[in-house]
């Protein structure tokens, strides 16, 4: 990291005493102003009160002494601020010092333990939301989305928030998991302070008999709109019902849900999992995350200390998956979850799931995986997928760099350099490559805004016939020789 | 004696009671609708989208959950006129883009139309106002400033007095506005050549 120039530590020490301490973290002086600016404002908004006089009036001297509690209220302000300033420049996330973290529109508590909502996130959910509101799609009666790895709850008030904007005519059903307890309580606190505003105090539901009820009187009055039907669970994804299970520690998920009596059928699955491998953790993440934020919520744990029916998909679902090949894909350790998730994507029937990915790389092995799970589109989102920039060419051949070792075997490294420039997986927006969008059957592609698939299910499907090899397609080859091999079956059957 | 009951309670109660938001029954004095000025604003020019390059002004690398970013600024280029205008004011970035989409909209319009633009006209207003407010300002500190030393005149000959009697109020009233040695001057003029 360069250092910051003298001059600028002395400009900052002249706009303010305090501003060179954050200089460190931000390595900016405007965004160390502004993060100053921020915790001021904080530190003002704090019910702060100085410790009661001593009521001892009895004696006259004391009386004269002037009132000097607003003298003393600022005294106690400034070594509040000073405080967090010095927690701040030793690397605590802002938002944990505030308190809180914007997510869209929303106004998030957020606090230790517990990972802070991310702004990319919130624009890739916002934009799918965008899409799914459209006028145009027809929606259930009561949409479905489940959110794995909740955190704080933020995809699901969010995703809520934003469809509500425009679809008042159907009713939300929202479920957030997610492992840790802290999580939990803080998703659920997070969703008392919505239901306590009075903007949104219609907004968001947890019972299902407090729905029926509004749902009732909704008839009454339809202005008032569609509700929102918020949960939150302690579940599992990594966990299998077919092992052991241990005492005090959360259900698989399916268990849960059955437990919970939630619906089996989800319509939307999203998930903002851990997707840092151990080796990027110690490598590219900052500092302020790596020593303050949850490792359990970045770094997934290893595929070998999880049952392989969860790791591979095997058995559960997908009984033709081919076991040699989730080995080549789920190498990287950064990928654990991924399986997982798109296997109880596949079993609670969703129509569109959006996963969130670290880079390149990982979307692209991430976008493999979804032809395993009968995901017939996928599509491969920026940071801010509704922006068509110039200076980001959405083909996906140019922001291509080389292709890393992380792949053990060379020979495949390349195959998979080369069919990447050659297939089509869209890549859409503007920044870093940030989540990949699956979406299954006409539904979900109209959903999305796609043309309905009808034609590319049939073109896929010829191309599955074909003995020819000669067109790369999204297909990975050993997947095509077993497709082929299972429709020879077939027909001697 | 204090024979009252009510008074032996803990004065506990009573804070407790005092610490709850007091309600408010005076809404009605709040009126909903805005008042409407003689002269109506420009209404505020709405920019196209894709005439606007947007820039959320963020560091490179990798980003996710990699990284925990703090800065939400937006920084909007408009394309046909080049104009670059820049908000970090709030932590919320969908507040920062609203409200730099508005100072883009500004910006544009003062270029546009110069002297009607919705900015310049408000500028305009204000600056009448505040002109209007010192000119007040000054005729009532000029008005004191006539009484004492009209008083003090009084006291000294009484020839002046009556000539100041005779002008008319408007005229008095312009030449207070006036800084103070002119008008002074001016009456010593009138009164020479009123004999005449």
């Amino acid at each position: 990291m360069p250092r910051i120039a003298n001059s600028i530590v002395r400009r900052a020490y002249a706009q303010d005493p305090l501003l060179p301490a954050l200089l460190g973290v931000c390595r900016d002086l405007s965004l160390a102003a502004n993060e100053l600016r921020w915790l001021r404002e904080h530190v003002d908004e704090l019910p702060l009160a100085p410790a009661p006089r001593p009521l001892n009036t009895s004696t006259r001297r004391k009386k004269r002494i002037p009132n000097n509690d607003k003298h003393r209220l600022r005294k106690i302000k400034e070594a509040k601020l000073r405080d967090l300033v010095k927690q701040r420049s030793r690397g605590t996330p802002l938002q944990y010092l505030l308190g809180t973290e914007f997510f869209g529109e929303l106004e998030l508590k957020c606090g230790r333990g517990v990972l802070v909502p991310r702004q990319d996130t919130a624009s890739t959910i916002a934009h799918l939301a965008r899409l799914i509101r459209d006028p145009r799609n027809t929606l259930p009666n009561e949409l479905r989305v489940l959110d794995l790895c909740t955190g704080t709850g933020c995809i699901p008030f969010l995703f809520g928030h934003e469809l509500r904007e425009t679809r008042h005519d159907i009713s939300y059903r929202m479920l957030g998991v997610d492992v840790s307890t802290d999580a939990l309580t803080l998703a659920t606190k997070n969703l008392r302070r919505f239901q306590r505003k009075p903007s949104s105090s219609n907004l968001f539901n947890t019972s299902t008999t407090e729905a029926k009820d509004d749902g009732e009187r909704e008839d009454g009055h339809n202005a008032k709109g569609a509700k929102v039907l918020a949960n939150f669970m302690w579940a599992d994804i990594l966990n299998s019902p077919f092992e052991p299970q241990i005492e005090n520690t959360p259900l698989p998920l399916m268990s849960a849900m059955n437990l919970a009596r939630h619906p089996p059928f989800w319509d939307i699955v999203i998930s903002n999992p851990p997707y840092i491998s151990p080796d990027a953790y110690r490598k590219t993440t900052a500092r302020s995350v790596r020593g303050f934020e949850p490792r359990l919520a970045l770094v997934p744990p290893h595929p070998s200390t999880i049952p392989s029916s969860i790791s591979t998909g095997v058995g559960s679902y997908t009984t033709s998956w081919p076991e040699k090949t989730i080995d080549t894909i789920t190498q990287d350790a950064g990928d654990t979850f991924y399986v997982p998730i798109l296997n109880i994507a596949a079993q609670v029937e969703a129509k569109v799931v959006l996963v969130e990915v670290a880079d390149v790389e990982q979307a692209v092995r991430v976008a493999r995986l979804g032809e395993n799970f009968g995901f017939e589109g996928v599509e491969i989102w920026r940071d801010r997928p509704d922006d068509t920039d110039e200076a980001f060419p959405s083909s996906p051949s140019s922001p291509y760099p080389k292709q890393h070792s992380q792949d053990s075997s060379p020979g495949i490294t390349k195959k998979r350099e080369t069919k990447e420039s050659k297939n089509d997986i869209p890549i859409v927006g503007a920044g870093n490559v940030r989540c990949v969008v699956f979406w299954r059957g006409n539904t979900g592609a109209a959903w999305l805004g796609k043309e309905t698939q009808n034609d590319s299910i049939l073109r896929s499907e010829s191309h599955a016939m074909q003995p020819s090899m000669s067109r790369t397609d999204k297909f990975d080859g050993r997947y095509h020789a077993d497709a082929l091999l299972l429709a020879s079956k077939w027909k001697g059957l | 004696m204090n024979t009252n009951p009510l008074s032996r309670l803990p004065l506990r109660i009573f804070n407790d009671a005092a610490r709850r938001p007091p309600t408010y029954t005076w809404r009605a004095t709040f009126s909903t609708t805005p008042s409407v000025s003689a002269k109506p604003l420009p209404p505020r020019r709405v920019i196209d989208d894709a005439d606007i390059i947007e820039n959320f002004l963020k560091g490179s690398g990798p980003g996710g959950q990699k990284i925990n970013k703090t800065s939400s600024a937006v920084q909007l280029k408009h394309i046909p006129t080049g104009i670059v205008v820049k908000c970090q004011d709030t932590r919320s970035r969908t507040q920062n883009r609203k409200t730099a989409r508005k100072l883009l909209g500004e910006r544009i319009e003062e270029l546009e139309l110069g002297e009607q633009s919705r900015t310049a006209i408000k500028a305009k207003q204000k600056s009448k106002k505040k002109a209007s407010a010192d000119k007040k300002k000054r005729r009532k500190y000029r008005a004191l400033q006539g009484e004492k030393t009209a008083e003090e005149e009084e006291e000294g000959e009484e020839g002046e007095e009556v000539g100041v009697d005779e002008r008319d109020n408007g005229q008095i009233d312009a030449r207070l506005a006036e800084p103070g040695e002119e008008a002074a001057k001016s009456i010593d003029g009138e009164n020479r050549t009123k004999p005449v």
